[in-house]
């Protein structure tokens, strides 16, 4: 065989194997019952919840008690409620957004949140 | 229907921009038909006129740039885009941000740097002049489009950067106010726009778009070459004038790039430069591309080898551009990125735009008009109608057909391409400088591959109704990394081989001699770093071996002539980076470390059960209560919260830090000012602070602070009555505060002392804090009592009353009832983050940009050079 058909051979294999990998890892979108059946089975893969927040229900962040503990409700596409946990600071400016994109794993009765995506506050909204 | 006459209004300015946007469009039509003819016809008055067009254009352009930049310096916010994105108080620098925050704005600055590197083409690229020129201007009349603005039934053309407020929002007109002072008078109400984003008001925005955007600008001219060359049946010449040009769009955009991450750095909280969000992807992917390239054409320079690969690559980079435009632009990334950019209904005229361009390109490579024309309708136009209209079939069998119709084009082209150049057998030498390049473009083109697969996941969500998730920071680092460890040794090996055949033994001593002495200072390194995990110590040894041997390179083989030094610089450059990155993110280090543990949360959920899953909390943020100081790492580094100063609507926490020495002397100090701003039409933003040392950073931002709390008042209880004398030391009921009664003022008394006013001062040490409270006692008539209450210390003192010993007259005691409630703090929270040597990232890409911009010269002195010869 010659360098370049080696080089070739190696290149197709590695851009398979990325295809391959791509399937295996990636995370999907889920709500959160999907998320509680996922959790008994793969309690560590990172699941991403579309959520509205719940405003009606109070949000708990006591800086002076712990500054690295939130909680707040919200729902997911298909109505469902939840409790939400996120061990860090509150995020800014929550409250300006509806819609947030949860990553993070079921717990049973709580989601635990990573990660929680919001949209930059307000940057292009319309007046 | 009424007419109102509206008052105060300046409609020229807004009127003379709207039609420099369509003195621009019909100029860049006229240029484009003009020079595509002169390429068939070789009618020198159409050249002519294809170049008067494209001048004309060029001055309209400007024209825009000026009036729309009229309109938001004199604050005329009865423009849409004045009110939207500028405010009366910015300084005018910002002004020029204002541009790029919105749509219109970045396609404008797009549209400009167009038609610059468009004049200079005309001067500069001989007879490659019209096919080159009739690319831009078909590039220039897509991009005009955009931003005219008009309305053709439903169909919506472009978005106007002039519209006035009143139009793009009727609804404005109905408020109440104005029923009185009349519809005609609005704009007494509308006297302030919206503001510019505090986050974008940062000198690196100033500068950073505009850098971004002229690479992106960039990318078109390697491909208009390539375009040109597949028209002109001129397959491989293209390859000479497009080479310095190639590498001028990989520097302009890598360095947009990375400012673009400096920002982030400077002014974001998120505690990095790159997050591997989709919208940093989409700038990553075309660069990743054009980089290959143009390791590819400089193959080809020397070679002739791999034509084809070559003509894929630089076209597909400039596709890949439109494709992040279409990806950042359309809204289509919705949930998978932070970043938001409004979607103004025109992610049907980038698809065009994207699609028209790719199908123009294929349809060259047939030879016969009639079959360009076919292939170009039917594939062009089944693409459209896929992508536009609904059938009554399911959406993922339509896509599936437009994917399937869309990888057969491919095909198809690529199949013509190889005709043209004819398919021969690429044999290479093992020790042939152009082998190893091409290995190290192979390696680059997967890490873009892989970059673009998964920045796509939202794009693949759309086609096929699917519901994948997109990759995080992680995922992309770890697999990231093992590209990034073949590149840099790559970069170091290829220089000692020469092309086409190479000496072996010289080859070996070089490799070696340069491998022996990295491996010693890389083991330095890591013992200076302290990093020893795989992936990480193969990175820095690579890293370090690209700087070794480009350095051994430049001395040995190119004697140290640093006009041909460029590659090599800009190797050892992108060397050194790659260490930066790893130190400074493997060895970041977060400061704030809470283990406090007061009232601490730790192992129990909200509702006191016992949680395995709070193991994992995050201890990253800390309270820091004014005036006192927390240690960090290891007690060597002392922070204090001193104070906070208001600049409407900023507020800068001025945070101490000192460094302390085993005795706990203060080595060194150095006070940030990270800032949050509550501003009222976007909500509260938080700036972060960096302290710069030479092997370190220290980075500040405030998650929380004490005003945002919802602090609810309640009630004083534990109440508690104590009688003492003055010096006395007491406690609240909860034991928690101590008081001392320091002295009793006199501040009125008579002699009979039926008149008696009188000051107590009793101090209040709460834990690591003091305070002051002054309750008064008033007997005139009658008794009144001012209680004192100090919110910090949540307490609350009276003096009740007066007991003067009958026996000892001297002595006096006192009656001082003390309640308590939570105090209300005066704190922040704070998160500190140390970055270790980051500055061999920024030193690297300096290094690297000195590097490109030496090559530059070099390549464009050959390009010319070579193009003068060609033409005797």
């Amino acid at each position: 065989m010659k360098p370049v058909q080696i080089v070739i051979l190696v290149f197709v294999s590695v851009a398979i194997a990325i295809g391959i990998s791509f399937y295996g890892d990636t995370s999907k979108y889920v709500c959160f019952q999907e998320a509680d059946e996922i959790a008994k089975s793969r309690p560590n893969l990172k699941l991403h919840v579309v959520t509205t927040l719940s405003k009606d229900k109070p949000s708990v962040y006591n800086p002076q008690v712990d500054p690295n503990y939130f909680e707040f409700y919200a729902s997911d596409t298909t109505g469902l409620e939840r409790r939400i946990v996120y061990r860090n600071a509150m995020p800014q400016d929550l409250d300006k957004t509806d819609k947030v994109v949860l990553i993070g794993y079921s717990r049973g009765d709580y989601f635990e949140a990573k990660d929680i995506l919001k949209k930059c506050p307000s940057k292009y909204e319309k007046p | 229907m009424e007419t109102i006459i509206f008052n105060n209004e300046h409609l020229f300015i807004g009127n003379f921009g709207h039609f420099s946007v369509v003195l621009a469009f019909v100029a860049s039509i006229i240029s484009a038909i003009a020079y595509s003819l002169h390429v068939k016809f070789k009618n020198e008055s159409l050249r002519q006129l294809g170049r008067i067009m494209f001048f004309l254009h060029g001055i309209a352009v400007v024209l825009i740039f000026i009036s729309l930049f009229y309109i938001i310096h004199s604050h005329y916010f009865e423009y849409q885009y004045a009110y939207q994105h500028s405010s009366t108080d910015l300084p005018v620098y910002y002004m020029i941000s204002c541009f790029w925050e919105g749509q219109e704005g970045s396609f404008l600055l797009w549209m400009f740097w167009h038609a610059v590197l468009g004049v200079i083409l005309i001067f500069k690229s001989k007879d490659w002049e019209s096919p080159v020129l009739t690319v831009v201007a078909v590039a220039q009349l897509i991009l005009g489009s955009m931003l005219l603005g008009f309305e053709i039934g439903d169909v919506k053309i472009g978005s106007s950067p002039f519209i006035l407020a009143r139009d793009y929002n009727p609804e404005m007109l109905l408020i109440p106010v104005l029923e009185k002072i009349g519809k005609s008078n609005y704009l007494q109400i509308f006297k302030e726009g919206n503001g510019l984003n505090p986050l974008l008001q940062n000198y690196w925005m100033v500068i950073h778009p505009p850098t971004l955007f002229f690479g992106f600008a960039a990318t078109i001219i390697p491909f208009a070459f390539a375009f040109a060359g597949l028209w002109t049946n001129r397959l491989k010449e293209w390859m000479i004038p497009a080479l310095p040009w190639a590498l001028v769009a990989v520097m302009i955009l890598g360095l947009g790039i990375i400012m673009g991450g400096y920002w982030a750095y400077e002014s974001l909280s998120f505690g990095g430069y790159w997050a591997w969000d989709p919208v940093e992807n989409a700038s990553l992917m075309p660069w990743l591309l054009l980089i290959t390239a143009t390791h590819l054409l400089l193959i080809n320079k020397s070679t002739g080898k791999y034509p084809v690969l070559t003509f894929i690559l630089t076209i597909a980079s400039f596709f890949m551009i439109l494709y992040a435009t279409f990806l950042t632009r359309s809204g289509i990334l919705g949930n998978a990125s932070v970043h938001s950019f409004t979607d103004l209904g025109l992610s049907g005229q980038l698809i065009i735009l994207l699609f028209s361009f790719i199908f123009l390109t294929f349809a060259l490579s047939f030879k016969t008009f009639k079959n360009r024309l076919i292939f170009f309708l039917l594939g062009f136009l089944s693409i459209l109608l896929i992508s536009v209209i609904d059938f009554p079939i399911s959406a993922r069998i339509q896509s599936s057909i437009g994917v399937v119709v869309f990888l057969v084009s491919i095909i198809w082209f690529v199949r013509n391409l190889f005709k043209h150049y004819g398919t021969q057998i690429e044999t290479d030498k093992l020790y042939s400088r152009e082998f190893w390049m091409f290995v190290g473009s192979m390696v680059l083109l997967l890490s873009g591959l892989q970059i673009i697969t998964m920045t796509s996941i939202p794009v693949f969500n759309k086609l096929f109704n699917t519901s994948m998730a997109s990759a995080g920071e992680d995922y992309y680092n770890s697999v990231q990394i093992w590209f990034a460890i073949p590149i840099v040794v790559l970069t170091a090996v290829g220089q000692f081989f020469k092309y086409k055949d190479t000496d072996k033994k010289r080859v070996w001593e070089f490799i070696a001699n340069s491998l022996l002495i990295a491996i010693v200072i890389a083991i330095g390194a890591l013992f200076l770093f302290n990093i020893w995990k795989l992936q990480y110590l193969l990175l820095i040894i690579g890293g370090t071996y690209a700087i070794v041997g480009n350095t051994h390179y430049i001395h040995k083989v190119l004697k140290g002539k640093i006009k041909l030094a460029g590659a090599a610089i800009a190797h050892a450059g992108f060397g050194l980076m790659m260490i930066g990155v790893v130190v400074s993110s493997v060895n970041k280090k977060v400061l704030s470390v809470n283990n406090t543990g007061v009232g601490y949360f730790s192992e129990t959920s909200a509702d006191g059960k016992q949680d395995d899953n709070a193991k994992t909390n995050n201890r990253e943020n800390v309270l820091l209560a004014k005036g006192r100081p927390i240690l960090f790492a290891n007690n060597t580094l002392k922070a204090t919260y001193t104070k906070v100063e208001e600049i409407a609507p900023n507020k800068y926490f001025e945070v101490k830090y000192q460094y302390l020495d085993k005795d706990g002397k203060v080595k060194d100090e150095f006070t940030l000012k990270p800032n949050v701003q509550n501003n009222p039409k976007m909500g509260v933003v938080v700036n972060p602070d960096t302290k710069h040392y030479l092997t370190k950073d220290i980075f500040t931002h405030i998650t929380f602070e004490s005003s945002m709390e919802d602090f609810e008042e309640k009630e004083f209880d534990n109440f508690k009555t104590d009688t003492v004398s003055i010096g006395q030391i007491f406690s609240t009921e909860d034991a928690n505060r101590e008081l001392t009664l320091r002295k009793v003022n006199i501040i009125e008394a008579s002699d009979d002392l039926k008149k008696l006013h009188l000051q107590a001062e009793i101090i209040i040490n709460t834990i690591g804090d003091t305070f002051i409270a002054k309750p008064e006692f008033i007997s005139d008539n009658q008794i009144r009592i001012k209680e004192a209450i100090v919110q910090e210390a949540g307490v609350l003192v009276i003096m009740d009353r007066i007991i003067s010993d009958p026996n000892n007259p001297n002595e006096m005691k006192f009656v001082i009832t003390s309640a308590t409630r939570r105090p209300k703090m005066d704190y922040i929270i704070l998160k500190a983050i140390e970055f270790p040597y980051i500055n061999l990232l920024w030193g690297g890409t300096v290094i690297m940009i000195f590097g490109f911009i030496l090559a530059i010269i070099q390549r464009f002195k050959e390009s010319k050079r070579r193009l003068k010869s060609s033409e005797d």
